[in-house]
């Protein structure tokens, strides 16, 4: 099952591979080696895999804040080249601009792209949604890590990205405002239908939002295997399959 | 809810009632160190043949009834006792040395004119000579702001355009390492040469002083900003100028208003120098003027009228700041 929307992008790594140099001594760290996926447009993918295997570097080469040493990154068939809003990325730390109030980091996108008067409603709403109205005129640094996470996942948002990348955006959420945010992200992205691609280290959450789950393994960062999760949504995290596709998982990652 | 104040109080330790009347006490000491000064001016003898006026009086009394109101308002309101307590005990040592002062001067002429006169005269001379005073003050505060908006506005677009352009820093910073760190007052022999009026070479000399702090700091803020911050915004769609001045900018403020204070006072010194040495008007001038006729006690009003007139400019510069940098509050110390 895709979302309903269309507005999701076609992305295709083709033997991506990353090599960083490193400062400390005269080597290189190969953070990933031919990488290969092809994503379609509006699936939804969850990333999981050991600490340090790439995740975050897939995600930014996916942004084109970075350039892979090897290989081709294509969103509808154009080849990937510097940032641009039609991927909007999610950092691992929210990196909320701290001279700007709550508002003022959530609206920056449509501030810049000159789109804030149509966006402001619907601004309000996630705001919302996400339970921080309340603090629109605080400052980043008088947030808790979870709202602060929150507030950078809907500065993101409110672009509507035509591809959607998450890394850890839950991480800092307690178990129960987690499973919240999991269904608001689910009933985002199946209004909106936009391609998105979300790195995490919780396989219970992976499996629950996935199409499909890519499970990588470590240095160099290698995409271990690909599992379809053949499952309805809105998944119920008891069902027996869930429970097989969840060991499955884990049984990969070695646990 | 509770408001801010309400907070502050609980927030607060608790103090025994001996503490409490204690604190009392010293809200009301300057009032009586001044007093103090008003009891020594009039009834202790005066040195030699030394005279008094009114207007000591006059002035001591008029900030005794400011305390006084205060103290008054203070039994009403916290936040006014809490500052008149934390300011107390400077405001009592003020008086002291306005008492120590007049003691070693008017009353027995251990300090003595015409070097040392007392605050009476200096209050006699400041109001003799206002008109002259305060066109002084005019003169010098247009020279300081046309220098400083000058040095100020080209010290951001020069360190602006080295921190977001590679090129333009490899040209531009080699000027700065050499030329910056010279005093801008060294060039004055040369400006006065040069320059079509004093004026307009005494502007450049402050605007070059400026020039420099603002620069550095604003290219030291540009160059300190984490990366993330321009990779969020790009992915957000921000690109040119929108990194510079929604980006680059903000987050270099706090380095940049280091730069602009520290601007401030290499432009008040520059000002008294260029006015000591050549322009013809201006509180510097004055001083020099009034040195030359042995009139000690007008150089000496002088003196006190730049220190007012540049606390008051630093002052509203420190507020612009503190209005400007909100959101640092509570992350900084
Ligand atoms: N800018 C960089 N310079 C040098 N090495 C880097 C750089 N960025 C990442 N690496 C290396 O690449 C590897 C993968 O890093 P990455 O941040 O992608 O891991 P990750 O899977 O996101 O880990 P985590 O789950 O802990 O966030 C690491 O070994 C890291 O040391
Ligand atoms: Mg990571």
């Amino acid at each position: 099952m895709r979302a309903e929307g269309g507005r999701g992008g076609h992305l295709v790594m083709d033997h991506v591979t990353k090599i960083f140099a490193r400062s400390d001594l005269n080597a290189t760290t190969n953070a990933l080696d031919d990488i290969s996926l092809d994503v379609p447009p509006g699936e939804f993918v969850s990333i999981v895999g050991r600490s340090g295997c790439g995740k975050s570097t897939l995600l930014r080469l996916i942004a084109g804040l970075d350039s892979p040493t090897k290989g081709r990154l294509l969103l509808d068939g154009k080849e990937i080249r510097g940032a641009a809003p039609s991927r909007g990325l999610v950092f691992q730390n929210p990196a909320l601009f701290p001279w700007r109030t709550i508002w003022d980091n959530v609206t920056f996108g449509p501030q810049m792209r000159g789109t804030y008067r149509e966006k402001k409603e619907e601004i309000s709403q996630l705001l919302d949604v996400v339970g921080l109205s309340e603090f629109k005129n605080s400052y980043p640094h008088q947030l808790s890590g979870g709202m602060a996470q929150r507030a950078a996942l809907i500065r993101t948002m409110v672009n509507e990205p035509d591809v959607f990348l998450l890394d850890e955006p839950l991480g800092a959420l307690d178990a129960f405002t987690r499973m919240k945010m999991q269904d608001e992200l689910l009933n985002l992205w199946r209004q909106r239908g936009n391609t998105t691609i979300m790195v995490t280290h919780d396989v219970e959450e992976a499996v629950y939002l996935g199409n499909c789950v890519v499970v990588m393994s470590s240095r160099p960062g290698r995409v271990r295997e690909r599992i379809v999760i053949d499952l309805e949504y809105p998944r119920n995290r008891n069902s027996a399959g869930f429970i097989d596709y969840r060991s499955h998982i884990l049984e990969i990652l070695g646990l | 809810m509770i408001t801010r104040d309400e907070l502050a109080e609980l927030e607060r330790s608790p103090r025994t009632r001996t503490r409490v009347v204690l604190d009392r006490l010293v809200c009301a000491l300057p009032l009586a160190a001044g007093a103090l000064v008003l009891v020594q001016y009039y009834f202790v003898p005066n040195h030699g043949g030394n005279v008094i006026t009114e207007q000591y009086a006059i002035f001591i009394a008029f900030f005794m009834a400011l305390l006084f109101v205060a103290l008054f308002a203070s039994l009403f309101s916290n936040a006014v006792f809490r500052r008149l307590r934390f300011k107390a005990p400077f405001y009592t040592l003020v008086f002291c040395i306005f008492l120590g002062w007049d003691y070693l001067t008017l009353k027995t002429g251990i300090l003595i004119l015409p070097f040392f006169p007392w605050p009476d005269r200096i209050l006699n001379a400041m109001t003799g000579d206002a008109d002259m005073l305060l066109d002084c003050v005019k003169n010098s505060l247009i020279l300081l702001f046309s220098g400083y908006f000058l040095g100020s506005g080209a010290g951001l677009l020069t360190g602006i355009a080295c921190g977001v352009n590679k090129k333009f820093d490899y040209w531009i910073s080699p000027v700065m390492k050499i030329l910056g760190p010279i005093p801008s007052v060294t060039w004055l022999p040369i400006i006065v040469v040069l320059a079509s009026s004093l004026f307009s070479g005494s502007v450049f000399l402050i605007a070059l002083g400026v020039w420099y702090p603002v620069t550095l700091s604003t290219l030291t803020g540009i160059s300190n900003i984490r990366k993330i911050y321009f990779e969020v915004a790009q992915t957000l769609g921000a690109g040119g100028r929108q990194l510079i001045f929604r980006v680059a900018v903000p987050s270099a403020l706090p380095n940049i208003f280091q730069g602009l204070t520290q601007g401030m006072s290499v432009a008040c010194t520059t000002l008294l120098v260029a006015e000591m040495m050549g322009v013809k008007s201006g509180l510097g001038w004055y001083i020099t003027w009034q040195k030359s006729w042995a009139e000690f006690a007008k150089m000496y009003s002088a003196i006190i009228l730049i220190c007012l007139t540049f606390m008051v400019v630093n002052q509203t510069l420190s507020l612009l700041r503190k209005r400007i940098l909100r959101w640092r509050e509570g992350m900084t110390q």
